[in-house]
């Protein structure tokens, strides 16, 4: 059995949100799941800055799930800064979006997306995305070294 | 005078001075503008450097007198010519003078001024300078109506730019709108989508059977509205995409086509002829095998009750371009929805009895144009229809 896996989902809408969470759930993934509703609120907490301090509480994910089109900081920035911090640049980062534009696509891949998954319109279509993100990313995948460990 | 439309030529030609059996000493040539007269140029060049400033007035001077009349004015010496009231020609030496108005389609285009230093009876040479002053109108006429259709060639040329890049604008925003629009679509449609889907499945026992009933609407109508937005979106990205022109073989592409529609083939039982041969067409992969897919999704659903679907595909060459024909054995369309089908929105059957988003005809037209091709049906209600798409083979 894997450890259970840390996830940093980032995501602006709060439907959205509940639908990923209720799919984890349903999925019965025994991950923990931690949510940056911006962009900001996701480079503080890769950084460990302000409330983020504690990595026994807020530990580094091993995989960020995040969403392209939020006010603020939007996704392609997130992974730029992401990819720029050598703490963290290794984290696999998978775009979840519900674009399929080249010109999304393309950009993703030039700021270094690892991967890169449209939201399903289906309920079952999206608990199938999130299996097999689970199955890939966290089992098959073998993920950066953990340099504190 | 050899047959020019430039009018520095014609001004060239006017001003030559060696023409005459008696050469003047000055030669100017002024040009019309409106009440005025304004200088074009002169030999020798003395006047060239304050031409912009030598303008005569109706009526002013001799060149003036003889724009107001429209017949030549001479005078054998200006400085006894009380209606020679400009003092440049005299300051410059100047004696006998001859002002030779140029005629052309619309009135007097200008005035030639022909000038000598030493007295001469220019009335005599009248017949030789009216002849010669004839051919100069002649050209001059000429090359002004050339430069004014320049003009309104350049003008016209230019507002055609114009349109051409409102329209491009209006239309990126457009496409623009639709594309950030259907993404804006989704989310919502995946919150109602997705939650009923849950109380579909997790709920259903707590649901009476209506309750249960009125969740599969929702289910379905989300669906439907899925598949809306998805075909709304394709059609928006026809326009911003780049196009990968290259020679495609028609038959795989067909093919794929007929592969990504294998569980409709199964579900309805179709039968599909297809020729032995396929010849190779230029297009984009992706634009080719959309405008296959919709068509042979078309026939499969706009099929006879209980008649099992049969369609035909055929290719055939005309004027070297290659004619791609889909008949089947379908419901067909009456004539007068024939053209109409291709538009957005335009659909003839309600969603219950034959689903569709009304898009589908419009991304092959509009992929169709796209290729340098074009898109036809020919159907007979009851019958059944063909569509052609004739596409370039190079």
């Amino acid at each position: 059995m894997p450890r259970p896996a840390h996830i940093l989902l980032v995501e602006d809408n709060r439907l959205d949100i509940e639908l990923t969470l209720d799919a984890f759930k349903e999925a019965r993934l025994g991950n923990s799941v931690y949510v940056a509703k911006n962009g900001e609120e996701a480079m503080d907490y890769l950084l460990g800055r302000r409330q983020f301090g504690d990595r026994e509480e807020y530990p580094l994910p091993d995989i960020i799930l995040l969403d392209l089109k939020m006010p603020g900081m939007d996704g392609f920035e997130v992974l730029r800064r992401v990819k720029a911090e050598p703490e963290v640049k290794r984290i696999p980062v998978i775009i979840l979006t519900s674009s399929r534009e080249e010109g999304d696509l393309a950009l993703s891949y030039d700021c270094g997306a690892n991967s890169y998954l449209t939201k399903p319109v289906s309920f079952e279509g999206f608990l199938k995305v999130v299996q097999q993100v689970q199955d890939y990313w966290l089992i098959l995948n073998i993920g950066p070294p953990k340099e504190q460990e | 005078m050899q047959a020019s439309l430039s009018l520095e030529e014609v001004t060239e030609a006017a001003l030559d001075r060696s023409v005459y059996p008696s050469p003047p000493d000055l030669a100017m040539l002024f040009l019309r503008e409106d009440d005025r007269l304004v200088l074009q140029g002169a030999r020798p060049e003395l006047l060239t450097l304050c031409r912009k400033e030598v303008q005569v007035s109706m009526g002013e001077c001799l060149c003036g007198l003889a724009l107001e009349a429209g017949k030549p004015v001479y005078s054998p010496d200006i400085h006894e010519d009380p209606r020679s009231t400009l003092t440049a020609c005299k300051e410059w030496g100047m004696r006998s003078f001859a002002a030779m108005p140029l005629w052309g389609g619309e009135g007097v285009l200008g005035v030639l001024g022909l000038a000598w230093a030493a007295a001469q009876d220019v009335e005599a040479q009248a017949n030789f300078l009216e002849t010669s002053v004839g051919e100069i109108a002649m050209g001059l006429n000429n090359a002004l109506l050339y430069r004014e259709l320049q003009q309104h060639a350049r003008e016209l040329d230019r507002r055609v730019r114009e349109r051409t890049e409102q329209l491009q604008v209006a239309n990126k925003e457009l496409e623009a709108f639709a594309y950030s629009i259907s993404h804006d679509l989704r989310a919502p449609l995946r919150a109602v989508s997705g939650f009923a889907q849950i109380i579909a499945r997790r709920h259903k026992a707590a649901l009476n059977e209506e309750g249960r009933h009125y969740v599969d609407n929702i289910v379905l109508a989300s669906e439907r509205m899925a598949h809306l937005i998805d075909d709304l979106l394709t059609y928006s990205r026809l326009g911003r995409q780049a196009l990968k022109l290259r020679a495609l073989d028609l038959g795989k592409v067909v093919k794929q086509a007929i592969d990504n529609l294998t569980d409709r083939v199964e579900a309805t039982g179709a039968i599909i002829n297809l020729p032995g041969d396929w010849p190779t067409v230029f297009g984009d992969q992706t634009l080719l095998q959309q405008i296959c897919t919709n068509l042979l999704d078309n026939a499969l659903t706009y099929h006879q009750p209980g008649v099992v679907p049969e369609l035909r595909l055929t290719w055939s060459m005309e004027d070297g371009q290659i004619i791609l024909a889909i008949a089947d054995n379908g419901i067909g369309i009456p004539p007068e929805y024939q053209e109409k089908i291709f538009n957005v929105f335009q659909r003839l059957h309600s969603d219950e009895d034959y689903p569709g988003t009304g898009i589908g005809l419009a991304i092959v037209k509009k992929s169709a144009i796209m290729l340098g091709g074009q898109v036809w049906v020919e159907s007979e209600v009851g019958k059944g229809s063909t569509f052609y798409i004739k596409l370039p083979k190079e």
